[in-house]
């Protein structure tokens, strides 16, 4: 695997901390992240039932199972990311970078990179209703920064395609400046997003001093 | 991304004109546009593997048509 | 060794510009995962049992779908959704309620409400039960042995933990 050295925020004191982008993750790296972040999902489902929160207010991705994700690690088209921080995968997000395309003028029709599953460890989720703070910012949007980066290096010019959890649709239209396009029937009308070449720029630019 | 291997590769000149159709109509290179074609026809062949089948539709004609694939 | 030795990450300001950014959008979950993972399938699978097993259940205990509402202090409409195996997802409270009229243990049959991660040997009965159920007006003795069998399992998995 393949790093890139980065930062996260700590909530607690706002300190940037040293982590790692990785890439190419492997089956057996999945499987770790389903074995550390199992028992953290158990607790916050604990704390979630003891605290009597509606089923609605959960994390919508409570209930995934990494490890089922492995069979996709085989593809040539699929490319497997984590943060890793203080020795624990803080966030992982898996790529495709064939069989997808761009809907939007002026590149429609040319290919484009889809995010097929994003997601921070469950002890950076921030879920009010149980006081749950987080402990790092900033992994789910590096691992989103990772994508727009390899789709310029396939060639793709940062054009980025996912379609968003309803709880994450604020993050990717606010602060990933995507453009919402319309429910998909087929992906449980999940709203899909994307990302055009310009505004792939102007997201990798952000806080650039004048 | 990993590290890369060099190869050359023989097409004959009506395949290199759909090689050089594509890598303009797609803006890629060539190069990207053959590392496309391999991904998405291993995807499809794991499809096959596994008992799926692949179809073009049409919605306008309501027509649905199985793609061969070797 | 791969050629992305030299790249670096985003910049420290871009880091910190965009955790502020963040404060407002707690969630970044993407993808069909749900789809891909049949999630969704499973959970109207784990209502379409839990209703099947809530109306068993009151059925044995020669209750109306009124009588049952008012025991467990539940909406009616709440019941009828479930007991219809409409594809909504029940309350914690409802749930709760409804295995203290019926004298279920509630853990449970919070699994098998979709609520909680269900076991594996609360799965593999929950789907016997399926199998095994049809929706008919009176308890037959099929239907009686499934639901005896279920409930059997569900308070042999609490009582081991």
């Amino acid at each position: 695997m393949s790093g890139i050295e980065t930062f996260v925020q700590r909530r607690s004191d706002k300190e940037l901390v040293s982590a790692t982008i990785l890439e190419g993750m492997a089956a057996t790296d999945l499987l770790v992240v389903e074995n550390e972040w199992r028992a953290e999902r158990s607790s916050v489902m604990q704390e979630l039932l003891s605290a009597g929160v509606a089923r609605p207010n959960w994390p919508e991705s409570l209930h995934w199972d990494w490890s089922r994700k492995v069979p996709e690690l085989q593809l040539l088209a699929s490319t497997g990311f984590g943060i890793v921080c203080e020795k624990r995968w803080q966030g992982v997000m898996i790529t495709k970078s064939a069989g997808y395309f761009t809907r939007l003028e002026p590149d429609k029709g040319k290919p484009l990179l889809y995010v097929d599953y994003l997601e921070v460890a469950p002890w950076n989720w921030v879920i009010p209703q149980i006081n749950r703070d987080g402990l790092y910012k900033t992994v789910g949007s590096t691992l989103f920064w990772r994508a727009v980066q390899q789709s310029e290096e396939e060639g793709f010019h940062g054009r980025v395609g996912l379609h968003a959890l309803p709880q994450a649709e604020p993050f990717y239209e606010k602060v990933c400046r995507m453009r919402p396009l319309g429910r998909d029937a087929s992906k449980q009308n999940l709203l899909y997003f994307e990302l055009t070449r310009q505004q792939a720029a102007g997201f990798l630019k952000m806080g650039e001093s004048k | 991304m990993a590290a890369k291997k060099t190869m050359t590769l023989n097409l004959t000149d009506a395949e290199m004109a759909v090689l050089d159709e594509l890598s303009e109509k797609k803006d890629l290179s060539k190069t990207a546009v053959l590392r496309q074609a391999l991904r998405l026809y291993q995807m499809v062949n794991m499809r096959i593997d596994r008992g799926e089948k692949l179809f073009f539709e049409d919605e306008a004609k309501k027509e649905k048509a199985e793609v061969m694939v070797l | 060794m791969t050629d992305n030795a030299k790249r670096s990450g985003p910049s420290r300001e871009w880091l910190l510009h965009i955790a502020d950014l963040e404060d407002a959008c707690p969630s970044v979950s993407v993808g069909g995962m749900a789809c891909d993972f049949d999630l969704l399938p499973a959970a109207s699978e784990a209502q379409r049992v839990f209703g099947r097993l809530i109306e068993l259940a009151r059925r044995k205990k020669n209750l109306t779908v009124e009588q049952l509402a008012v025991k467990a202090d539940i909406d009616l409409e709440d019941l009828v959704e479930i007991e219809n195996e409409e594809p909504i997802v029940p309350q914690v409270r409802t749930v709760f309620q409804l295995a203290h009229a019926l004298e279920l243990p509630a853990g449970r049959l919070m699994e098998v409400a979709g609520l909680a991660k269900a076991r594996p040997e609360v799965n593999q009965a929950a789907l016997k039960f399926a199998a095994r159920s049809e929706s008919t007006a009176k308890l037959t003795r099929e239907e009686k042995e499934a639901l005896d069998e279920f409930v059997k399992v569900l308070i042999e998995v609490s009582d081991g933990g």
